[in-house]
């Protein structure tokens, strides 16, 4: 709404932009009980604690995808092995989700702050690369996989001829 | 149609005459026929109109043979055919090469006769390339069995010799069962020779029988085949055994105290001599049709047991690993798997052929035809011998596409190509490809002759009759103008929501 006020405002001279108001012109008094100089003191004793919730933090990131396998594990299950539309979509989403996490690792890894960063960043691998272990496991179990010499028929190539050979009944 | 027809074959229509264009789908073909009075017929496949016609002169029509050189596809390269026969006063062989599309005698010899020379013993078809200006060179073996090229060129010479170390000829003598093998690798640029390799008497020399070859049959030097296995419940594959040296040769005769025929079936292997595998009928009568296509083999007899005409399949497989995946080579084939079952089948045959399209990918159909002048057309699965003795189709083999076993075969209204049109005394039943994968050309002849096309995958590369063209454009008008109102209705809306 904000943009469309902001183009709104370049477009008509009569329109008022209330939004784009410079605040350090405002010079009205505090509100009563309020106190600037209590909500930095605040902050300060809060940044203490700071350090070790990060890491806790960190943590539950980097831990994130391993809980998911319990779940993923009941989801196949309940799913089945037949290929129809809603396993196929189920495999893959299995697929997709860890291949675009491991994609965009990068910012996962700026919320990965602290003095354990390397360990939190190798469990979170770990975790993607075992929700997508599990997807081809899934794939495997359905049949999805071009492991048989079946799936590979319609590439053979007709063998060649070495000996070419004709005739038949006497003619004379 | 007074005469016997002897002997037909196709050939791919050219486009200078108006009347004769090529069409997209390669329906649009000539039928070659020549009779037994020796009279030369192009008949059209759509309309079923005689296109020209010739009287051949001064031949003897007992064993003509009819060769596409060239088709016209080698444009502007003129197709060019030649009938192979022998000469009525001499008993020499003599070749009459023509225009299959006009009909016209080709520039060899007088008004297109050659006059050979020599008698012919057998003659073959060779593989054509871009030497030999896309002509298939014609390999005929005189009664000593000294080798002959037509058309004599410089260039077809040179392709017999590069290709004589690996080319083999075989002449079967009918009645005496007597099979020579020739190798033509002593030919040398300026001399063409031939030496025997390998003979084999299939017949007992017993006075007290008389036994001949009925039928020999090899596979159509133009089939394709597009799978190389066939592929298992457990998605492992069996490889076929795919011989292009094999014969099917078919002997058969009477057990004199006993008045009892029999009947043998050998697969030979051309190149080698070798007999791949034989098999034997006791106690069963003539007719004997033999079909041979791909990895598989139909034959059909009549049981004199049991008073029925039956319908057997025997089908080669290499195994489950391929010795040789590249080449094939007669010298070290490996010994094929053979399964085999038989049916009974509730009519009297009087010809059998099978079906095959350009690129080997539809289904396969063995054409029957029946002493009642009817055309069944059989589904190969029908006669597939690894269907299973089981009470009810288990999940495996439905997977596998088979069916249980059923030893009678049915004869359904709906197989039978030819309606209500009967042919009467059937003959013989030609098939030829079209360049629509789906559909194959049959033309059957007896006392009548018969042109239809089969379709036994389904005209799955056609779109159908009551396809809904209207339909469809509708839609698409339709949509196309929903998204352009909706495009202006969203443009409406985020104004007004604008002016909010």
């Amino acid at each position: 709404m904000a943009m469309a006020n902001r183009n709104t405002a370049k477009k008509f001279k009569w329109s008022i932009d209330l939004s784009n108001r410079n605040k350090s012109t405002c010079d009205l008094a505090s509100p009563p009980g309020y106190l600037p100089s209590i909500a930095t003191t605040v902050a300060e004793s809060a940044k203490e604690n700071d350090s070790s919730l990060l890491i806790k933090r960190s943590w539950d990131v980097a831990l994130q995808p391993l809980k998911q396998v319990p779940m993923n594990l009941f989801m196949m299950y309940m799913v089945g092995s037949s290929i129809s539309i809603f396993p196929i979509m189920m495999v893959g989403m299995m697929f997709v989700r860890p291949i675009r996490a491991l994609f965009s690792m990068n910012q996962t890894f700026k919320m990965l702050e602290g003095t354990q960063a390397i360990g939190q960043i190798l469990v979170y691998i770990l975790g993607q690369l075992v929700a997508l272990g599990l997807a081809l496991y899934k794939c495997q179990s359905m049949g999805l996989l071009p492991t048989h010499s079946s799936d590979w028929l319609a590439f053979i190539d007709p063998q060649q001829r070495i000996e070419y050979s004709g005739g038949g009944q006497i003619l004379l | 149609m007074a005469g016997q027809i002897n002997f037909v074959r196709r050939d791919a229509v050219g486009s200078n005459n108006r009347a004769l264009e090529r069409d997209r789908f390669g329906l649009h073909k000539l039928i070659l026929i020549v009779t037994r009075p020796g009279k030369l017929f192009a008949m059209d496949t759509l309309s079923g109109r005689i296109v020209w016609q010739r009287l051949l002169k001064n031949v003897n029509t007992d064993k003509l043979r009819l060769y596409v050189q060239r088709t016209s596809i080698h444009y502007p390269l003129e197709p060019q055919c030649t009938i192979l026969a022998k000469s009525s006063t001499s008993k020499q062989g003599i070749l009459f090469v023509f225009h299959p599309i006009t009909g016209e005698p080709g520039n060899f010899g007088s008004e297109g006769y050659v006059n050979l020379g020599f008698n012919v013993q057998q003659a073959l078809l060779l593989p054509q390339n871009e030497e030999t200006e896309y002509i298939k060179p014609l390999l005929l073996l005189d009664e000593s069995a000294i080798p002959h090229v037509f058309p004599p060129t410089e260039s077809a010479l040179s392709h017999v010799v590069k290709m004589s170390d690996n080319l083999f000829v075989f002449v079967a003598d009918t009645k005496s069962c007597v099979l020579r093998g020739y190798s033509l690798a002593k030919s040398t640029a300026d001399h063409l020779s031939s030496a025997p390799v390998w003979q084999l008497q299939l017949c007992s020399s017993n006075d007290v029988v008389e036994e001949e070859i009925v039928s020999m049959v090899s596979r159509h030097p133009e089939e394709k085949v597009f799978s190389q296995g066939r592929v298992l419940a457990d998605r492992s594959v069996l490889y076929k055994y795919l011989n292009p040296n094999m014969v099917v040769v078919a002997t058969a005769g009477t057990n004199h105290p006993h008045h009892r025929g029999y009947f043998n079936l050998y697969l030979i292997d051309v190149v080698s001599g070798a007999v791949v595998f034989s098999t034997s009928h006791r106690r069963v009568q003539s007719p004997y049709h033999v079909v041979y296509a791909e990895n598989w083999i139909v034959y059909s007899y009549y049981n004199e047991k049991y008073r029925r005409t039956e319908l057997s399949s025997l089908e080669l497989f290499e195994g489950q690993t391929q010795s040789n995946s590249t080449a094939f080579s007669s010298f070290s084939a490996p010994q094929p798997l053979v399964d085999r079952q038989a049916y009974i089948y509730p009519a009297h045959i009087t010809a059998m052929k099978d079906t095959f399209s350009e690129q080997g990918m539809t289904a396969k159909h063995i054409l029957l035809g029946l002493s009642n002048g009817w055309i069944q057309e059989m589904p190969r699965v029908f006669l597939d011998p690894r269907r299973p003795v089981v009470a009810a189709a288990t999940p495996e083999m439905r997977e596998e596409g088979i069916m249980p076993y059923l030893p009678e075969l049915p004869i359904p209204a709906e197989a039978i190509v030819n309606y209500n049109q009967t042919v009467f005394n059937i003959k013989k039943i030609h098939v030829t490809p079209s360049s629509l994968e789906s559909t194959a050309m049959v033309f059957a002849y007896g006392l009548d002759i018969f042109f239809t096309h089969v379709t036994p995958s389904r005209t799955f590369d056609v779109l159908n009759d009551d396809f809904e063209y209207g339909f469809i454009a509708l839609v698409l008008t339709g949509l196309t103008l929903a998204s352009f109102i909706t495009k202006r209705l969203a443009s409406k809306k985020s104004l007004r929501q604008a002016w909010k």
